[in-house]
Parts: C-alpha cells; sequence; structure tokens
C-alpha cells in the first residue's frame, strides 16, 4: 500500500524552542496511529506541525508523496481535517451548521450546501451518534457534547488524514467507546487516523503504531506489541513496575473498601427508577446466597471479645448484670466501638394501609392509619407519648398511606395508597416490594448518618396482624389457626373470617416460602417490606435495631431469612400478646426482655427497651473496675481462666 | 439510558419549534428591514421645516417638477442627507459586523482599532494648528484629513499584527493605538482657542448635516464597493466563526484575511468618520440586534441585514435629531444612543426570558 503521509527527519517546534527532533514515520491508508506521552512532551506540536499550522524547524511532511507545502490550501484541506483544542465559541450556530463548516473546501462560492454535502454532514452527524444534538445551539452543550459534533465537522470534511489532537477529552466512557468505533469504521473506509491520546489502553487497544513521545524530546515509533514489550509505558511516564499492569493495560489501585457493592451506599436508591436492578450496580434485593453485615467482619467478633473481657473487669460479680452484660457485648459487636454513642435514639415508624381490610378483618376503619400517623407526629399517641416523655426521636414514614393528608412532618416515601385485597390477589408486585424495601434500608442508614445511636422498628397499618399472620404462615408452614391473633380486638365472628381469609390469601397466591421477596409482596404489605428494610439495612451499616411487636418481628423474619446476619443487630423489647409473636420469636431463636402485658403496637415496647440500652450504656460507661474500685480481683483468676473470651 | 428519554431538551432547539421556523421567519426579518429603511428614507424626505406631501414628492423625485423652493430642499439638502445618512449607517454597522466576527467579541465597535481617534487627531491639527496658518479650513480639507487620519491607525494596526499571533493581542494594540492618539489630540487641545475647541467639538459629536451631493455621491461609491466584497467574503468570513486554527483547517488563508477584514472595516468606517465624524453606537448595536432577531450568525444574512438595519437606524435617527428640537439640532450620537441604547437593553432581557 502506498504512503499516505510521511515525515522525513522532522523537527518541531516554536521559533527557536525545539521541541522534538528527528520524527520520521509513515503512515498508510486506513492505519490508525497514536500518540502517547506525558502532558507538554510536544504531541500537539507535532500534530500542528503536520497541519501545516506551524512551520517545520526542520525537515519535511509528504502528504500522498508530495511535500505539504506544495500543495494548495484547498487541496490540503481536502486531504487533512483536525479536531483540535482550542476553545471553540460560537453565538447563534446550530451544531448542524458547525459540522457543515467541514464541507468548507467542496462548497461554492459563498459557500451553500449542495446535496452531495448534505449527506456528508448527515453521515459525520450519524456516525458520532449526535443526531438529537444537531439542531441545539452549538454553544449551549456540554464540553462532551461540543467535542463529538467538532469530531463530526472534521469527518464531514471527508479527509485522507484525520488529525485529532486529544479528542477523547471530555468524553465520558461510552462515547469514548463509540469514538474508537467510529474510527475503526473510518479506516476500513481507508481514511488514516493520528490520535493523541491519554487513554494508554484504549490506544493500545484501537492502533496499529503507537508515537512514544517522551519529555526530552524523543520520539519513536513502535506497534502496540512493541510498547509493552520495551515497557514504553513505564519509561516514558516514570512509574514504577508495580503501578501499570501490563495485562489489563490498567493501573492498579488498592481496593480499600471492603463490603459488598450493594451495601456500601443503600441511600442512593431513593431517587433511582427501579428497572435491572444490577444496572444500577446496586442489587435491588440482595443476592439471596449473600452475606452482608458486619458480622462476618473478623474485626467485630474481635470487638465482641473484647467487650466481654472489658465486662469482666468490671467490679460486679461475673455475670451478676445478667442480659445487660449480654446486651453490651452484642451492641459493641453491631457497632464494632467498645464504648459507643448512644444518646441519640429514634423509632422509626412505617405507616402503610392494607387492602385486606375489605374482608372485614380488622375491628378499626382504615382511616385510623392515617389519623394515628399524624397524631403520632404530634406525640399524642400510645409510642409518641412515651417516646416524647424520654425524648426519643419519633419518624413518621409513609409508605403506603391509602388516604389523602397534608403534613409537613410525615416524611413521604409512598409507593403506593395502600396495598391491594390479598384475598383475591397480590398485595403488590415485585417491584413495589422491593422499592419499600430498598426505602427502609435507606432510612437505616440515613439514621446511622445522623448520628443516631440505635432504632426502634414500628409500624401502623389497619389490617397488618392480618398480613403479617399470613407472611408468618407462609414462612413456618404452620396453619393459620395457629398463628392469627386478634389483633386490635375483633368479634369472634370477624376472627374466624380473618382465618379465613390468610387461608384463602395463601391458596389464592401461593407464594414461594423460600424467596421472602415472594412472600411479602403476595400476602405481606407496604409497611412489614418497609421494616424488613430497616432492619437489613441497619446490618448494613451498623446500627443496633429495636423490634416491638408482633408486626415488627414478622418483619424481622422476614429480614432474617434474606440476610441471615440480620439477626446479629436485633434487639427484642417486650412480649407482646399476640398469638404469634411467640412462634415468631422462636423462629427467631429471640427471648423478650420484659412482658408488661402490651399489644399495642406502633414501636411502643422501644422507648422502654431504649431505657434498657441507656442502663447498659451507663454500665460500660460509668462503672469502675476492679483496680479502680480498689478491689483486688485475684480471687477471680480461676474463674476467669474457665471462660473463653473468643468465639 | 431510558431515562434520557424522559429528559427535555432545554428551549434551544430551533428545529420548527416555536411561532414560526427558520425560514419564514428570515423572510419576515428581512422584508420589515426594507420597509423600514424605505420608509425612513421616505420621511426623511418629506419631513422638517417645509412639508412636502408625498404627492408632490413624487413629482420632484422623478419628473423634477415644482417650486424652486422645493427642488432646492429635495436635491440640495434633503437628498444627499438621506443617501449620507442610509449609506453611512449601513457602513458603521457593517463595520463593526466584521470587527465583532473578528474578534469574537460581541462589543466590538467600528472605532475599536483606533480609527476614530486617527481622524479626531487629523482633524485637531487641521482645526488647531493649520486654521491658525492659512485662516480657513474647508469642508473637503477636513474630510481628507479625517481619512487620512483613520487610515493611519489603520496602517499602523496592519504593521503591528505581523507580528501578532492572537487577536486577543491585536485588540489591545488597537485601542492602545487609540490611546495614543487621544493622548497627542489632547495635548493639541491645550494649546488651542476656545473657538478651535468649538469647531473641534462641533467635529466629533457628528452630524448628517451639510452633506452636499458630491459628498454622498463619493462615500455612496465606497461603502457600496466595499460592502460588496463584503458579502462576496460570506463564505470565509462564516469559517472564521469557529476560530483562526479551525478556519485555516478549513482551507481559509487566514494572514491575508486578517489583512482584507482590517482593510474593509477601517474604510467603511472611515469614510463615516471623514463625511460624518464618529457617530456611536450603531456600529455596536446594529449588528448584535440583528443576530439576536435573525437567531443566526451566518455572515449571508447577517451582512445585509446588518447594512439595512444600520441604514435604517441612522436614518430614523437623523430625522429624530433634525426634528424633535427644530430649529435646533441635537446631534446624531446623542439620538442614536438614548434611542438605541434602551432596545438593545429590552433585546436583551427579552432574549435571556425567552431562552430556559
Amino acid at each position: 500500500m502506498k504512503e499516505l503521509l510521511k515525515t522525513d527527519r522532522l523537527t518541531v517546534g516554536y521559533g527557536r524552542k525545539v521541541v522534538l527532533k528527528n520524527i520520521s514515520f509513515a503512515l498508510k491508508k486506513g492505519e490508525i496511529l497514536s500518540l502517547i506521552g506525558p502532558n507538554g512532551s510536544g504531541k500537539s506540536t507535532v500534530l500542528n506541525t503536520i497541519r501545516e499550522e506551524l512551520e517545520p524547524l526542520e525537515g519535511t511532511v509528504f502528504l500522498d508523496g508530495k511535500a505539504t507545502g506544495r500543495f494548495s490550501r484547498r487541496e490540503l484541506s481536502q486531504k487533512m481535517a483536525g479536531v483540535l483544542t482550542s476553545r471553540v465559541k460560537t453565538s447563534m450556530m446550530t451544531a448542524r451548521e458547525v459540522v457543515a463548516m467541514g464541507r468548507y473546501p467542496y462548497t461554492g462560492a459563498l459557500g451553500l450546501l449542495g446535496e452531495k454535502d448534505e449527506e456528508a454532514v448527515g453521515h459525520a452527524i450519524h456516525l458520532m451518534r449526535a443526531e438529537v444534538l444537531a439542531d441545539r445551539e452549538f454553544d449551549r452543550l456540554s464540553d462532551g457534547q461540543k467535542q463529538r459534533i467538532l469530531i463530526a465537522r472534521a469527518i464531514a470534511q471527508e479527509p485522507e488524514v484525520l488529525i485529532m489532537d486529544e479528542p477523547t477529552s471530555y468524553l465520558d466512557i461510552r462515547y469514548r467507546l463509540e469514538l474508537m468505533d467510529a474510527l475503526r469504521q473510518l479506516a476500513k473506509e481507508g481514511t488514516a487516523v493520528i490520535l493523541s491520546i491519554h487513554e494508554i489502553d484504549e490506544a493500545l487497544r484501537l492502533s496499529d503504531r503507537v508515537m512514544c513521545v517522551s519529555d526530552e524530546g524523543e520520539v519513536c515509533c513502535l506497534s502496540p506489541c512493541g510498547v509493552m514489550e520495551e515497557k514504553m509505558i513505564q519509561k516514558l511516564f516514570a512509574l514504577s513496575d508495580a503501578a501499570y499492569e501490563q495485562q489489563f493495560g490498567a493501573l492498579e489501585e488498592e481496593i480499600l473498601r471492603s463490603g459488598n457493592v450493594w451495601s456500601q451506599n443503600p441511600k442512593a436508591f431513593l431517587s433511582q427508577d427501579q428497572k435491572d436492578g444490577d444496572q444500577n450496580g446496586l442489587a435491588s434485593q440482595p443476592p439471596q446466597d449473600q452475606v452482608s453485615g458486619r458480622s462476618l467482619n473478623l474485626d467485630h467478633e474481635k470487638m465482641k471479645g473484647e467487650a466481654r473481657k472489658y465486662i469482666s473487669h468490671l467490679a460486679m460479680p461475673p455475670g451478676s448484670l445478667g442480659r445487660l452484660e449480654d446486651l453490651a457485648v452484642q451492641i459493641s459487636g453491631i457497632t464494632g466501638k467498645l464504648r459507643p454513642d448512644l444518646s441519640k435514639k429514634r423509632v422509626i415508624v412505617l405507616c402503610a394501609d392494607n387492602g385486606v381490610v375489605k374482608e372485614g378483618v380488622s375491628s378499626a376503619p382504615q382511616s385510623v392509619t392515617v389519623m394515628q400517623a399524624l397524631n403520632m407526629t404530634r406525640g399524642v399517641t400510645g409510642m409518641s407519648a412515651i417516646a416524647g416523655g424520654f425524648g426519643d426521636e419519633v419518624q413518621v414514614v409513609d409508605v403506603g398511606i391509602a388516604s389523602p393528608y397534608r403534613s409537613d412532618r410525615i416524611i413521604n416515601h409512598k409507593v403506593r395508597p395502600g396495598t391491594a385485597d390479598i384475598r383475591i390477589g397480590p398485595a403488590m408486585t415485585r417491584k413495589e416490594a422491593e422499592t419499600a424495601l430498598s426505602i427502609g434500608r435507606s432510612l437505616a442508614a440515613n439514621a446511622k448518618e445522623e448520628g443516631v445511636g440505635v432504632v426502634g422498628v414500628g409500624e401502623m397499618g389497619i389490617g397488618n396482624t392480618t398480613t403479617s399472620a399470613a407472611v408468618l404462615a407462609v414462612l413456618t408452614g404452620l396453619s393459620p389457626d395457629l398463628v392469627t391473633g386478634r389483633g386490635g380486638g375483633i368479634s369472634d365472628h370477624a376472627f374466624k373470617l380473618k382465618r379465613q381469609v390468610i387461608a384463602d390469601a395463601i391458596a389464592v397466591n401461593q407464594p414461594n416460602p423460600d424467596d421472602p421477596l415472594d412472600v411479602i409482596s403476595k400476602v405481606g404489605g407496604l409497611d412489614l417490606a418497609a421494616m424488613c428494610g430497616v432492619f437489613l439495612g441497619c446490618a448494613e451499616v451498623g446500627l443496633p435495631a429495636v423490634t416491638d411487636g408482633f408486626i415488627s418481628v414478622t418483619a424481622a423474619l422476614l429480614a432474617f431469612r434474606i440476610n441471615p446476619f440480620a439477626r446479629d443487630v436485633l434487639i427484642p423489647s417486650h412480649a407482646s400478646t399476640e398469638r404469634g409473636y411467640r412462634i415468631c420469636m422462636e423462629e427467631l431463636g429471640m427471648s423478650p426482655i420484659f412482658d408488661l402485658g402490651m399489644r399495642l403496637g406502633e414501636g411502643s415496647g422501644c422507648p422502654l427497651t431504649f431505657r434498657v440500652i441507656d442502663a447498659v450504656s451507663s454500665m460500660m460507661n460509668r462503672m469502675a473496675s476492679f483496680d479502680g474500685a480498689g478491689i483486688d480481683d485475684g480471687y477471680l483468676a480461676e474463674v476467669r481462666s474457665d471462660e473463653k473470651f473468643q468465639e | 439510558m431510558d431515562n434520557l428519554k424522559g429528559m427535555r431538551m432545554s428551549g434551544d432547539s430551533r428545529s420548527g419549534k416555536g411561532k414560526m421556523d427558520q425560514r419564514s421567519r428570515t423572510v419576515l426579518i428581512f422584508a420589515v428591514l426594507i420597509f423600514a429603511a424605505l420608509a425612513a428614507a421616505a420621511l426623511n424626505l418629506l419631513l422638517g421645516n417645509l412639508k412636502i406631501p408625498l404627492g408632490r414628492l413624487i413629482e420632484i423625485l422623478f419628473f423634477r417638477k415644482g417650486s424652486s423652493e422645493e427642488l432646492q430642499i429635495i436635491w440640495t439638502i434633503r437628498f444627499p442627507r438621506m443617501i449620507a445618512a442610509g449609506i453611512l449607517g449601513g457602513a458603521l454597522a457593517l463595520s463593526g459586523f466584521l470587527l465583532q466576527t473578528f474578534f469574537h467579541n460581541p462589543i466590538a465597535g467600528p472605532f475599536i482599532l483606533g480609527i476614530s481617534s486617527g481622524a479626531k487627531f487629523a482633524v485637531s491639527l487641521i482645526l488647531i494648528v493649520l486654521i491658525g496658518r492659512i485662516g480657513y479650513a474647508s469642508n473637503s480639507l477636513l474630510v481628507l484629513a479625517a481619512f487620512a487620519g483613520s487610515l493611519l491607525a489603520t496602517g499602523w494596526i496592519i504593521l503591528i499584527s505581523r507580528y501578532v499571533r492572537h487577536m486577543a493581542s491585536l485588540l489591545a494594540a488597537g485601542i492602545m493605538i487609540g490611546y495614543i492618539l487621544n493622548a497627542a489630540t489632547d495635548f493639541l487641545i491645550t494649546f488651542a482657542d476656545d473657538s478651535d475647541l468649538a469647531n473641534l467639538h462641533g467635529w466629533s459629536q457628528g452630524s448628517f448635516s451639510g452633506m452636499d451631493a458630491s459628498a454622498a455621491a463619493f462615500s455612496a461609491v465606497i461603502v457600496l464597493a466595499a460592502s460588496i466584497l463584503t458579502f462576496l467574503l460570506s463564505k470565509p468570513i462564516g469559517a472564521f466563526r469557529l476560530g483562526e486554527s479551525y478556519a485555516a483547517d478549513m482551507g481559509v488563508n487566514v494572514r491575508r484575511f486578517r489583512l482584507v477584514l482590517i482593510l474593509l472595516s477601517s474604510i467603511l468606517s472611515a469614510c463615516v468618520t471623514a463625511f460624518a465624524g464618529p457617530v456611536s453606537f450603531v456600529g455596536i448595536a446594529v449588528p448584535y440586534l440583528c443576530r439576536l432577531i435573525l437567531k443566526s450568525s451566518k455572515p449571508i444574512l447577517l451582512i445585509p441585514a446588518s447594512f439595512l438595519g444600520g441604514a435604517a437606524f441612522c436614518l430614523i435617527s437623523d430625522l429624530i435629531a433634525r426634528l424633535a428640537f427644530a430649529p435646533t439640532e441635537l446631534n446624531i450620537s446623542t439620538v442614536t444612543s438614548l434611542i438605541g441604547a434602551p432596545i438593545v437593553i429590552f433585546m436583551i432581557i427579552r432574549m435571556r426570558r425567552g431562552d430556559s
């Protein structure tokens, strides 16, 4: 093949200053040559000299065998076209007009475009996927969009040699890849391409030849393999061997972060459109076999051991504070701190309506949900009054209230206005369940970020003892009769109806007991889904989560089934008298902390448990050790040596 | 990227959206401009101390029939003045357009390269120094001097442009030359009589009065020649919109082109300065407004549009200058700035609100 572009001992620079000397290379039709080298090494100088914008200091550039000086300007511009680094500032020019400027060497005296010109312009725009930008004003485009238009302009000039100075700057990865494709396409059609580029791996993949331009003014032309063999990258950029990974062409970085991708930023989810969960890099639902939460982290097992050791040195008979000690160890393990700051406490109340109330399974009308939600923001309901009295925060979240209301103190994350009747079909779609779940996780992450030390998880939603019982029945495989309770208080007739409704719901929907999300979406509720999400979220960020009554522990069970390690962050509260509660707790392997005969829900057990946690904090922070108390604990040596402080 | 589908491109799409599409808009605007110029010209002939009704005007113009007074007024006073105002107004706008394109600067004006300073310097030489020796200065002498002074400044700019790589430097050089010449003029003023100062001041305010037929003819020839040449250069001027580097890439001889642009714009502004003194505002505002209204920067559109716009604007301003406080004549720069500036501000605000 004939040589299209050739340089012969070209020396380039400005005035008397020599930048690069002795450049000799030849480019054939359809070949791609990349220039790589450090900033300021002279890549632009070379390109501008080839383009005849700069005078060569020595040597000649040949096009088609003829020295470039011998071509007329018009001929030259028909043979070469450039994409430059100079900033283009236009006013009142559309992108299409800019591309059309590339036809300058071909149009008549007044520059009017003919049919062939329009075709070339259209083709260039299509190649750069810029149809959408064509009629917009050029100056208003983003830098990356302007770049693509300027590349299109050069393509429209139909040159034999395309000369591009850092064309990939400003382009995001998708457009970089598309540009590479477009260049390959052009090369196949016979255009030679010279470009300077910073992305080395792309340069090596794309080019037929690579020109390496060094800081010291030396230039050599190698094949991509040659570049690798001669370790040019390391030489050019003064990188140590280890830093440039030859094989993958990428610079290695230390992978600092532990934990998997989806646990890193669950908050981001709230504003995203739920399409294919994986596309966002965050799974909408944690893969069934993947674990999260910090318990797996050996550091936190160690923390538990440290906590046990610490407690054993406190001035009291070993184990005499009973479950308080266990709680302290658990909390240290969850938070990763020996003495975490638990002063800020928050009860998160998830409110949603359930379509099943149409079946008459509830004593209260559906409007009570919204009324109580509003009342909670005023601190006058059972839970909120107690919490308010203690100074705990209450966060009321709407994930699915059916009745309209207006309040700027209820946080609105409404997924849909109430679920469907589970007796005749699924409560919600799987996607809606996933959304509610992720809302819960975000709430947990937010709480952690806002410095909350421990959360309590409550709910408000007429009909949710029905849905919780249905979920429990499916998860345990037990008959509805065993798990259904009277909820808020219903008549015998309604109670019988409730059990029947649950049985029907399970029969109609056939939820898969091994897929917790399927269960939630078919016979559960938005409150259950969101609460489950909160528990999962707490496991991810290391936040202790206090459960409440029947509905709360059902949601905890769901979380446990999704991620077994979620159980480690759960702190039980009161013993609810609702029938299904005990069964659920047995499944979880937990036992309540106190029994006051309560069965309100709303998260009312949480403020009470918070006080126990306060006691735990005081124990860890205020109690003196044996040394501090001035007691010689030698007498305990034997007792201690028998105990294990590590798992 | 499905979410892009829902995104609205902010209101700068110009493909057939809005009240009318680009082509009809352009045609309409040109129609308005032509009408405005013609109407203003006609009004300039019709109105004045002696009102001449339209019928008589047609007779006078085309059949040379009328009283000697009317013929005198129309042919020796109003007609040449009208031609001058129109032609020179167009010249100003065109010069401004060229410089705005060349310097990529929307507020460059026809005198930015020191043209008017050069002219003023030369005129002040005549009025202050020479007048002492000779005793009087004829109008044509002043015209010649102004021309010479303008071209002197231009000559320096061209010399400097050989050594300068970037336009911004050239702009700075032009402004500096203006400063030097202004200083020289001020130097002369220090030694001037009060009457000389009054004369100089009168000249530097700019006016279309005292325009006689030969002056009008002369300026018309020069301006029209320069304007046609400019129009023929639409293609490279258009290429220049992308900057010098890209213009070179497309095949424009940038060195030569720079020279031609400077020469053309200088001739146009020199002509105005020589015959009417420095008339401010028109050269800056009219091309800018035309670009906004036409929503395009294409030279084949902007060149004729600016010329017509400049002509119409100057004609209307001259009419107001003549009649507003008759018999006292306001000076033309006052009127152009007072009327023009609010219009520009209005357009800017309206355009801003129009684009989201």
